[in-house]
């Protein structure tokens, strides 16, 4: 049993995903398996599809296989030409990102306001 | 009047005695808040440390020590959640009170996850922050007294656990190994912690496929100077790399592989023994 909650909040702009406890492999795992049960996201993302916003600001611990679900989460928004943003990551999670040089890959925003402009 | 601009030394009285006396750095951006709570805890002898917001804070918290903080919730910028997160990182045993408004529980719940001690209500009553604060600085001298009695006694400490290839298991001993961090006095706690999580995620489900019947044996050595924790799966075991060559994916993309080289980034030693199935991980003081 994880110890994660992730929260949704549905706009026609954006999609806001809250995540609450620790991205581990288990809760990454549970995060890939939503987006793609509630938004078709897995290798590409629909055209219908706006923008992706996931709130870190309940994060706990991000193990790699969280950040490898980032990673991957970009590449399909990259293809796809659709935008995903980060807000409030976790010192820990910026750290983690810089040593894996994937800081400057994400859209990354210090507050939810400016994330979702 | 607490300035805008910067952290500031509301007083500087701290007395001796029963009732327990602290460096307390209070934020708020509300400069009434502020300033009643800070002429209230310097009445009782406390030396008060003010800041309207938490940048100030943080710089302020890096550089000094304190006893306790109290924040406010709601603030422009960084808001008390984040603040909390951000204190936390830099000394995960300091006491933290929430300030917050009437109704919002969900964020108080969220403050006690994040590791806040207590919170109050505004509007409160001074003799609340007074009952909030004592409790507060006595948990505190309770665990300064038993870290300097740790550090005074305790030479080190050796815990063996046997586990079921299951990852809550595996979060147990993540809790338990965190706890003796602090007792050890080991700074970057979450570096350790998410080391110790890669290892034995590595193992359950690598290592042994996470076949429950299949154990994985982390063992934990403490001492005044270092941390050395080894975790072994009874799986055939890997190709094990150098981790002195160990490299990130060449596509930045990739989903996974990043595991081995955070380890490697945020302990100090690293190494396997001969068939691939242990790894031995070191992080000195």
């Amino acid at each position: 049993m994880n110890n994660l909650n992730i929260g949704i909040i549905r706009k026609s702009e954006y999609v806001l995903i809250s995540v609450e406890g620790d991205l581990d492999l288990e809760g990454a795992a549970e995060l890939k398996a939503l987006l793609k049960r509630d938004f078709s996201i897995e290798d590409s993302v629909p055209q219908d599809f706006s923008h992706l916003v996931i709130d870190f600001s309940g994060a706990g611990a991000v193990s790699s296989s969280g950040i490898g679900l980032l990673a991957s989460l970009q590449r399909s928004f990259n293809n796809s030409k659709k935008k995903m943003t980060l807000v409030k990551i976790p010192d820990p999670l910026r750290q983690s990102l810089i040593v894996t040089r994937l800081i400057g890959v994400f859209r990354i925003c210090d507050d939810l306001a400016e994330a979702i402009r | 009047m607490p300035s805008n601009n910067d952290a500031r030394k509301c007083n500087g009285a701290r007395n001796s005695g029963a009732f327990a006396h602290g460096r307390i750095l209070v934020i708020d951006d509300d400069e009434s808040i502020l300033a009643i709570i800070s002429r209230f805890l310097s009445s009782e002898g406390h030396e008060v440390i003010c800041a309207p917001g938490g940048v100030e804070a943080v710089d302020r918290f890096k550089s000094e020590k304190f006893d306790l903080v109290i924040t406010d919730m709601y603030m422009p910028g960084m808001d008390g959640l984040d603040l909390i997160k951000k204190l936390k990182t830099i000394n995960v045993n300091i006491p933290i009170i929430v300030l917050t408004a009437a109704g919002s529980i969900s964020n108080v719940v969220q403050s006690l996850k994040l590791g806040a001690q207590n919170y109050m209500t505004k509007p409160f009553k001074v003799a609340e922050v007074s009952q909030v604060v004592q409790k507060a600085l006595k948990t505190n001298q309770m665990f300064n007294f038993r870290k300097d009695f740790f550090d005074a006694s305790l030479d080190h400490s050796r815990s063996v656990f046997i586990l079921p290839s299951n990852l809550e298991h595996a979060r147990q001993v993540t809790n338990f190994t965190d706890r003796l961090v602090g007792v050890f006095g080991f700074e970057s706690t979450w570096m350790i912690q998410l080391a110790l999580m890669e290892a034995i995620t590595n193992a359950v489900v690598h290592g042994n496929g996470s076949d429950e019947n299949k154990k994985v044996t982390v063992v934990v050595n403490f001492s005044k100077e270092r941390l050395e924790i080894s975790v072994e799966d009874e799986g055939d075991g890997f190709t094990t790399p150098d981790p002195a060559s160990l490299k990130l994916e060449s596509d930045i993309f990739a989903p996974s592989g990043r595991g081995l080289f955070l380890i490697n980034s945020y302990m100090d030693e690293l190494f396997f023994n001969d068939r691939g199935s242990k790894i031995t991980m070191i992080k000195k003081r």
